[in-house]
């Protein structure tokens, strides 16, 4: 959670791998608190919309979408890969964000040198993250990191940046919106999953039989 | 007179609602008569769950999160009123799917910061024994039977917050027990209506289906349901049988049905002579017994613990059918009765959703 006033980041992190929905909204009013900004007076509001885990990214958008609701001001989305790309130093080189999803899954986005998006977050396996990568020195962050360099290591150098979006980048990047973008928002943002829901249908061949199956 | 105006959020299974109520307050600052729904909005998610037999958590969380403002926002303005009109912001903490519970708890949390209201977690099974209180000004204590694809539950509400359980279920919930032997039986989601639906042209007398616990001894306090054994017997059945049949169908979810009813009954009717025994007699007026929750709505059930609640000299009561399955109106009603009667939540913005959350742990 991080609030800008007259210039000044007003900002609180609680690394946690459970207990989100519990810890956020003490949050978002003690740092209104400690910058002394009652919450009717906030502007404009950002959150990552993913991908991440469902049930946390669920959490901030519903904090999120609740707080534009009420407040009737603008919300905008920000990619949490973006927001980690956004913590690279800048380079001459291109980088991935390499988030390690699990089962073979990466959550995956390439930017420049600038650390600028060159493509849209997906989801692959290890294999086709390589194949999405130009063959040239890249640079790599994100908890998927040490099993890209492993693939290659004189193509990739992994990044010492931290492997969590922090909500200081979430402001820079919300403030380096357009004011068009901002005045277009709706704020009914919906999570970039990546992922299918688990959920499998009832297997036939396990069904009581019918006369009228024939 | 005065008022308190309460926005309720229901989340917490398949249906995603918020909904805006209207208490009248006496002199004395207690809730006097029926409530006032100003708005109800409820969106059911059973059309996206329908092919699986059954809720997916994670479908119905990505749905909640989809819908829910845009809800907030409907029943405020069927409601005709702004944020700033409200006293207070009531929302479902639990029991229930935890990916549901916590899209609607976290909105309401921030709506409730952001317009400098009270929140109020409430627990979905209190939203439901007091729904007779809105509708019906029922007077406690009253005998609760809670019958829906979550729960099955008899209680003895005594006052807000004071809730005594006299029996539970061992396992299966009675209308989780319909929507699976309806799956069996290859019929819609939820099962409740189905086999309602078929019951209606069977014999319920065609097959012998067990009636768990209920042949137990009648000299303890156990008023406990089981539905496990009930409908694997009514597997085993079915699959003596097949190829199934239309009359088969038939005969089997009237035979599963007429058992379901009698376990009901007879617990109901053994609840009913704890309750007597605990509560002094009144001569005038019979004690009332409400059925909640979404099974309240079969016909069948309703007739028969009619005949049970007259004989024991109770009376019936079940609110109509829209607010028996799961609504927003109940959960702000009773953030209504909870802020009317300051028994508000500590530490509001740290409440946790709770995946499960006995009635009887509010009791103090």
């Amino acid at each position: 959670m991080a609030l800008r006033k007259n210039g000044e980041i007003i900002s609180d992190l609680q690394e946690m791998t459970r207990g989100h929905a519990e810890a956020l909204l003490p949050m978002i009013e003690r740092v209104c608190e400690q910058a002394q900004v009652p919450m009717s007076q906030l502007q404009r509001l950002a959150v990552t919309h993913g991908p991440g885990t469902f049930t946390g990214v669920r959490v901030g958008l519903s904090a999120m979408r609740g707080l534009a609701l009420a407040l009737n001001v603008p919300l905008c989305a920000i990619g949490t890969l973006h927001v980690m790309a956004a913590a690279a130093a800048v380079s001459d080189q291109p980088l991935i964000v390499a988030v390690d999803a699990r089962r073979d899954t990466y959550y995956t986005q390439v930017f420049d040198g600038q650390n600028q998006p060159l493509s849209a977050p997906q989801a692959c396996s290890l294999a086709g993250l390589e194949s999405l990568l130009p063959d040239a020195a890249i640079r790599v962050a994100g908890s998927g990191a040490s099993a890209l360099c492993a693939t290659d290591a004189q193509r990739f150098s992994a990044l010492d940046i931290a492997d969590h979006p922090h909500a200081a980048h979430v402001l820079r990047l919300a403030e380096a919106l357009s004011d068009d973008i901002w005045a277009t928002t709706g704020p009914h943002h919906e999570p970039l999953y990546l992922r299918p829901p688990d959920a499998s249908l009832p297997n036939p061949d396990k069904q009581l039989r019918r006369l009228s199956d024939g | 007179m005065q008022h308190k105006i309460v926005l309720g959020i229901e989340t917490s299974c398949d249906e995603t609602a918020a909904a805006i109520i209207r208490a009248p307050i006496d002199a004395d600052g207690t809730i006097c008569g029926t409530g006032d729904i100003l708005s109800n909005v409820v969106l059911s998610q059973i059309d996206m769950h329908a092919p699986y037999g059954g809720v997916v958590p994670e479908l119905a969380a990505r749905a909640h999160l989809s819908q829910l403002d845009h809800l907030v926002a409907q029943a405020l303005d069927e409601a005709d009123i702004a944020l700033d009109g409200l006293d207070a912001i009531a929302a479902t903490a639990g029991p229930g799917l935890i990916g549901g519970l916590l899209i609607g708890l976290t909105t309401a949390k921030a709506i409730a910061l952001a317009a400098n209201k009270p929140f109020i977690a409430i627990n979905h099974l209190e939203g439901h024994a007091l729904t007779v209180r809105l509708t019906n000004a029922t007077r406690f204590p009253y005998l609760l039977l809670l019958v829906s694809g979550g729960h099955c539950q008899l209680m003895s509400v005594e006052g807000l917050g004071t809730y005594h359980c006299l029996g539970t279920t061992r396992d299966d919930a009675v209308g989780e027990a319909f929507d699976k032997a309806a799956k069996l039986l290859r019929l819609g989601y939820p099962g409740g209506p189905e086999i309602e639906a078929r019951a209606l042209s069977g014999d319920s007398k065609a097959y012998a289906l067990p009636r768990p616990l209920i042949n137990g001894p009648q000299e303890d306090d156990d008023c406990d349901f089981s539905f496990s054994g009930l409908k694997t017997a009514l597997r085993q059945q079915a699959e003596k049988l097949q190829p199934l049949s239309d009359q088969h169908i038939d005969d089997l979810a009237a035979s599963f049905q007429a058992a379901v009813m009698d376990c009901l009954a007879e617990r109901s009717a053994k609840a009913m002579r704890l309750f007597s025994a605990r509560h002094a007699p009144d001569d005038t007026t019979p004690w009332p017994f409400v059925i909640a929750g979404g099974v309240a709505a079969n016909q069948a059930l309703r007739t028969r613990l009619a005949d049970v609640a007259e004989q024991y000299g109770f009376i019936l009561q079940v609110a109509p059918p829209a607010l028996c399955t799961d609504n927003a109106a109940m959960i702000a009603w009773a953030g209504a009765e909870r802020l009317v009667a300051d028994r508000m939540t500590e530490q509001p913005m740290a409440a946790p959703a709770q995946a499960r959350w006995p009635l009887a742990d509010l009791t103090d």
